[in-house]
């Protein structure tokens, strides 16, 4: 298998707009069907399907066309290829190989390295691996999760808030050390304070507050994540309570004014709280800030600045990145250049080894009077002048695995020798492998 | 000499290169190989104080600093390796920069008078040493507390929001130096009141050195008794450490320039 023969085809969040990404994307169940017909793609030796909300990526390896695998993509989903094949991709070989590297890396993300992305990957080579579809791509998905763990490793391009509900548990961090432990207060139940207060819940704290003006919109959030509900007259008692505090609602005026505050930190203004005031108007009386030194308000404009100079520090970890994806490309074609001169080596003296039996065996049949001793000499000589043959051959090849310019005589000698017509049961005899399909 | 100079070079270049390596983390290794330089080269000339000159050296006030600032760095090299605070070098070299350089500068005398040599003053010496160094620590944590509070309230993620450790952390460290030294210090300074009854036959003396040391146990126990009270917040021990800490320098170079005269007449 060449890593030339490896292809990408696909459709993402940069080229295709969601009205096609959700009709040409693989669920559960189309995923189970497209594995079982994959046979369907002629030359294929190999195929893996990563299918998430942004991007649908079909990694093919072998000698297929580009038409087959459409062919295949616009049967299987049911939607003409005309309809989305503007939209699609095309990488082929070492553009391939680099892209599905970056994919892992989360260079390709629409939120440059968040880390969702290498567990969708994971999970779509496991997933090809269960249907044992995945072939020849199996060194391939095997770097690119490297790659991916590499770049989170020794990058900071997965560090960082790039989300509001992320900064405050980040912003929070910065303030107490671990959130662990401490208690939070959300007012509101609409979409930003579920989204914050499920980013709280998640790092195992004391105590959750959410309150709300109605009872009924925020017990589906209580009860969905363990906390406890405050009625808005109770505010006071809840702030004094909380270490941080974020207000997120949709009301006209003020809710947390520096008097409310002011009694709720009555006695406990030594303690550092953070107030965070998401909602558009204001909640909060930024003049609540000016009660303490230990009391920290962040609109929703302060965090959205910290976002942004979040991404500025992802953005340039990226070619840091880059050069630990371009070295493991390098090492990619390297492995495969040797494995690929390995498979010739190997099919080269099998060959030779089955002449060598055949006329060995035919020569004793005209040499009956042979004794059991004059046999093995005979035997050995073959074995000796078929070793001492191959023997420069061998050694020159090996290295044509570490030399780019010379990948192509593997061809040749696969070629000149008809290697590609040795039945999978002399290869497998020869390895002491059990033959596929018996 | 040669020493004293290797060590000077070793921590000053230590201190620029930590700082730039805030701004590009590949200045590190450099940094990190100045201050093993200043390091290694005063712990050289620390035993050579010690093999050529003897215990009455360490009496001195450059000897002393220099017992201080070495062992404030190997508590840092400690943070460095256990908590991964990288960024805290560069406040460390700094502070130690100028502490070594003011101690080698300034003309000095001795801390405890020859005379007064004995196992006691040894003990004293002792405990002094090791509270200074968490004086010092606490000094260097308050700095960074107060570094990183800044940026958190003007709201600008900068350097120190992303390199120094949380806020509540550095409070915790800040406060546990504090009381520490302190209680490291409270021996001290009741072995100063004996040594005083010993000179003039009462415990209390209007002494520079007495009132300067009784200054130094005075202001980081009101620290240490607010944080063990639960009151006094992160912001008030870090500004009370910095403050705290001039009173260390205050004793240890003030009095013996203003108090001109014997050796003992500061005591």
């Amino acid at each position: 298998m060449q890593h030339n023969k490896i292809q990408v085809v696909g459709v993402n969040h940069r080229q295709a707009p969601l009205a096609v990404r959700e009709r040409v994307a693989f669920g559960p169940e189309l995923l189970e069907r497209a594995y079982q017909h994959h046979p369907s793609i002629r030359h294929q030796e190999g195929l893996a399907i990563v299918s998430t909300c942004n991007r649908t990526e079909i990694y093919v390896a072998g000698d297929c066309s580009l038409a087959d695998i459409l062919a295949w993509w616009e049967q299987t989903v049911g939607v003409a290829r005309g309809e989305f094949a503007d939209f699609c991709f095309w990488y082929q070989g070492t553009e391939a190989v680099s892209h599905l590297m970056r994919v892992a890396a989360g260079l390709d993300s629409m939120v440059l390295g968040e880390s969702e992305i290498l567990g969708q990957v994971k999970d779509a080579y496991q997933t090809a691996q269960h249907y044992q579809a995945v072939g020849a791509l199996h060194r391939l998905f095997h770097d690119a999760l490297r790659v991916g763990k590499r770049a989170r490793s020794e990058t900071d391009i997965g560090r960082n808030a790039l989300s509001v509900g992320h900064a405050v548990v980040e912003l929070s961090g910065k303030v107490f050390g671990s959130v662990q432990g401490r208690s939070a207060l959300v007012i509101g139940a609409g979409a930003t304070a579920q989204l914050v207060a499920r980013h709280l819940a998640a790092q195992d704290l004391s105590e959750l507050l959410i309150a709300n003006r109605t009872r009924v919109r925020a017990l589906g959030l209580v009860d969905e994540l363990g906390a406890t509900y405050v009625p808005l007259q109770d505010l006071v008692s809840a702030i004094g309570r909380a270490d941080i505090i974020v207000s997120c609602t949709s009301a006209a005026q003020v809710l947390i004014t520096k008097t409310m505050a002011s009694e709720a930190l009555r006695g406990h203004t030594h303690q550092l709280r953070f107030f965070f005031d998401l909602a558009v108007p204001r909640d909060i009386d930024p003049e609540v800030s000016r009660l303490s030194r230990n009391i920290f308000l962040y609109d929703i404009d302060d965090v959205t600045r910290v976002v942004d100079v979040n991404l500025q520090k992802r953005q340039r970890e990226v070619s840091k990145v880059e050069r630990i994806i371009q070295e493991e490309v390098a090492q990619f074609q390297e492995q495969m250049g040797a494995s690929q001169v390995g498979s010739v080596i190997r099919s080269l003296r099998q060959k030779a080894e089955t002449i060598r039996v055949q006329e060995l065996e035919k020569a004793m049949h005209r040499l009956p009077n042979l004794s059991e001793e004059e046999r093995l000499v005979v035997e050995e000589t073959t074995r000796l002048i078929l070793n001492k043959f191959l023997n420069d051959a061998m050694v020159s090849m090996r290295s044509w695995g570490q030399d780019e310019q010379k990948r192509s005589y593997v061809d040749a000698v696969r070629e000149l020798f008809r290697l590609n017509d040795l039945s999978p049961d002399a290869l497998a005899s020869d390895k002491g492998m059990p033959v596929p399909g018996r | 000499m040669f020493l004293i100079v290797l060590t000077s070079c070793g921590y000053v270049s230590a201190s620029v290169l930590a700082v730039a390596q805030l701004y590009d983390g590949r200045y590190r290794r450099w940094s990190y190989l100045g201050g093993g330089a200043g390091l290694v080269s005063e712990t050289l000339w620390l035993i050579r104080q010690g093999a050529f000159e003897g215990f009455r050296a360490m009496m001195a006030v450059p000897d002393w600093v220099g017992v201080v600032v070495w062992g404030a760095l190997m508590v840092s090299v400690w943070f460095v390796r256990a908590k991964k605070w990288v960024p805290m070098l560069a406040f460390v070299y700094s502070t130690v920069s100028v502490l070594w350089l003011l101690s080698q500068l300034l003309s000095h005398r001795a801390l405890i008078v020859p005379a007064f040599i004995s196992p006691l003053a040894v003990g004293v010496w002792s405990s002094a040493s090791v509270s200074a160094v968490c004086f010092l620590l606490a000094l260097v944590f308050g700095i960074m507390y107060l570094e990183k509070e800044r940026e958190l309230r003007h709201k600008r993620a900068r350097l120190f929001y992303y390199q120094l450790p949380a806020l509540g952390e550095l409070d915790r460290w800040a406060g546990r130096f504090v009381g520490l030294g302190w209680l490291l210090y409270t021996p001290v300074w009741l072995a100063l009141l004996f040594l005083t009854h010993g000179v003039s036959q009462a415990l209390w003396c209007t002494r520079a050195r007495q009132v300067g040391a009784t200054l130094i146990w005075l202001v980081y126990g009101l620290a240490a008794m607010m944080r063990v009270l639960g009151r006094g917040d992160g912001h008030g021990m870090a500004r009370g450490a910095m403050w705290a800490f001039l009173s260390v320098l205050l004793n240890a170079w003030g009095i013996d320039s203003i108090c001109v005269g014997p050796p003992h007449a500061a005591l």
